[in-house]
């Protein structure tokens, strides 16, 4: 399904990955590493956001050569989401529902899910880190992706709202879709259902069961 | 000013004309900024006798005033609702009729900009014996105050029960297309007010100054666009603040599955939209002062530096200073551009320049 060859990313002198070739097949995967290893690069290099040298490939849609089919099938959240504090939350969702053309009914019900009507028209300026991650969770589930990269989704979220991903994460496996996320918390430990591993080391990944 | 008063001025009044400043400048601009000076009071005298006479605009400007009215109360009531606002919920403590006035006042506050236009017509209507009219346009305004002060009353007394007003509240998911260029614009008039309306005023100001004194007998435009070029290297700012906004908070956006046609059409949009008051200045004095050859080539050359400076930043990312360095190198190349009278072809190269560099440093790609 995710396909990488000859993938190398360097900041100035200093490389942090070199992967020649790698393949991930479809399934939940939890990305593993020390701080400062390289995590949230890789996922953003697999979102299409910053630049590397080599390609990746998803479903066959390769990010350099075939960039809105493979943005199409990919889907992002970031750690520590930041956005303008004079839009408000109806202005992303509709937004990310025009570009995504996802039904506007998906949007009603990941709203209502995650307890957001009450405050999606006001300006995320006015909002809480909490409310601003779940924004950024609702973003990632609109359309119809084949693969969901969640960077830290855990941090911030209240109790019931980390039991409401669990399950939207086990609805989505069950549809088929991929998902790769970190965490530094135990994931394993919380029932969530991960079938592999994934460890950065030597500026390459290992798959562990 | 009482304590009450002092804080419903900082949370509400200062917070909300701040917030909207670019809101007023664009209907001053659009108001008063079409006429020339002269011609402004026959002009607006003429709009009011057209609002007396005639009930269809009549009905016009009452809606308009509604809308601006509706625009008031969303804002007031979002405030109300936000966490950073709880603390005005304890306003009803000074009583009822104390709480219930001092809204009053900030609603009137808010309406000043609409009160300072029904003014005259009122004033216009009563030395015209519209009596009618008069007592109409009093009547609709007094009920406006009172009903908005009443709904800011009630959502601090009574907290969240607003929210099931659709008219007040958007619907939790509306159906609506957004563009990218909207945020981009946003994002000037909200957290760049001041820089914004500083170069634009400055730009179209020198623009109008220079060019009004130019006439067929006495006529060379290039003393006019050097200087008109130092408010478009002032635009560097506006276009360095809007790059950084995209890179803090608008990251998601490289992510989306939009071609690459159709990113570069949100900024020659957005930088249209920037660049329109010195357009419309242009347009204003074209062909009195400034012929149509020389006016298509300040445009041009002022759009295309905008697109190329924007597109510079794709390719490598500059500090502040350097960015600096890099528009004073367009500078110089739009100076040979006016001295050899070759605007028009320097802004086609700039415009190929801006949309090759865009294409080429847009994702970055390494290798």
């Amino acid at each position: 399904m995710l396909e990488f060859s000859q993938l190398e990313k360097s900041y100035g002198s200093r490389r942090i990955f070199s992967i020649p070739s790698w393949r991930l097949d479809e399934g939940a995967y939890w990305l593993q590493g020390p701080n400062g290893s390289g995590k949230t690069t890789l996922l953003r290099i697999i979102a299409g956001i910053i630049s590397f040298k080599g390609d990746i490939r998803l479903g066959g849609h390769s990010l350099r050569h075939d960039p809105i089919a493979y943005r199409r099938a990919v889907s992002w959240a970031d750690a520590e989401p930041r956005y303008p504090a004079f839009l408000t939350g109806n202005d992303l969702l509709s937004f990310y529902l025009s570009v995504k053309k996802a039904p506007f009914s998906q949007a009603g019900q990941l709203i209502s899910a995650f307890s957001m009507a009450a405050y999606i028209s006001t300006r995320i300026g006015s909002w809480s880190d909490g409310m601003i991650k779940k924004l950024s969770l609702v973003l990632a589930f609109l359309g119809a992706p084949s693969l969901i990269v969640l960077d830290e989704p855990l941090v911030t979220l209240d109790t019931a709202t980390v039991q409401l991903l669990y399950e939207m994460i086990r609805d989505h496996r069950g549809q088929g879709r991929s998902l790769l996320f970190t965490s530094h918390q135990d994931l394993a430990m919380l029932s969530l259902p991960i079938d592999r591993k994934i460890f950065i080391r030597d500026q390459t990944l290992e798959t562990l069961l | 000013m009482d304590h009450p008063r002092t804080i419903l001025w900082k949370a509400l009044i200062r917070q909300y004309y701040r917030q909207n400043a670019g809101f007023f400048l664009f209907f001053f601009l659009f108001f008063f900024g079409i006429v020339a000076p002269s011609q402004q009071l026959a002009y607006h005298y003429a709009i009011i006798l057209g609002i007396l006479h005639t009930p269809a605009l009549m009905a016009l400007a009452l809606f308009c005033w509604l809308l601006y009215a509706l625009k008031c109360i969303r804002w007031i009531i979002g405030i109300q609702q936000s966490a950073d606002h709880a603390f005005l919920h304890a306003l009803p403590l000074v009583g009822r009729i104390r709480a219930y006035r001092l809204l009053l006042e900030i609603q009137i506050i808010l309406f000043l900009p609409i009160l300072l236009y029904a003014l005259p017509v009122v004033i216009i209507a009563c030395i015209q014996a519209i009596w009618s009219v008069a007592v109409l346009v009093i009547c609709f305004i007094v009920w406006i105050c009172l009903i908005s002060a009443m709904l800011y009353w009630y959502e601090l007394s009574y907290p969240g029960r607003l929210i099931r007003m659709s008219l007040l509240h958007r619907e939790a998911a509306r159906k609506e297309y957004i563009s990218y260029w909207s945020f981009l614009l946003r994002g000037l008039v909200t957290q760049h007010k001041a820089l914004l309306a500083g170069i634009k005023l400055f730009g179209c100001g020198i623009l109008y100054l220079l060019l009004k004194i130019q006439t067929s007998a006495d006529y060379d435009i290039r003393m006019p666009f050097l200087i008109f070029s130092v408010a478009l290297l002032g635009h560097g700012a506006l276009i360095y603040e809007t790059r950084r906004t995209e890179e803090e908070n608008l990251l998601f956006y490289r992510s989306m599955p939009v071609p690459l046609l159709k990113r570069m059409l949100q900024y020659m949009i957005f930088y249209f939209l920037v660049f329109l008051p010195e357009i419309i200045t242009i347009g204003w004095l074209m062909p009195d002062h400034i012929r149509i050859k020389d006016a298509l080539g300040f445009v041009l050359a002022g759009y295309s530096t905008l697109l190329l400076l924007n597109s510079c930043l794709f390719i490598v990312s500059l500090q502040r200073s350097e960015f600096i360095k890099l528009s004073l190198g367009v500078f110089g190349i739009l100076y040979f551009g006016v001295l050899s009278d070759d605007l028009i072809l320097l802004s086609g190269f700039f415009l190929l320049t801006a949309g090759s560099l865009f294409i080429r440093g847009y994702y970055r790609k390494e290798g």
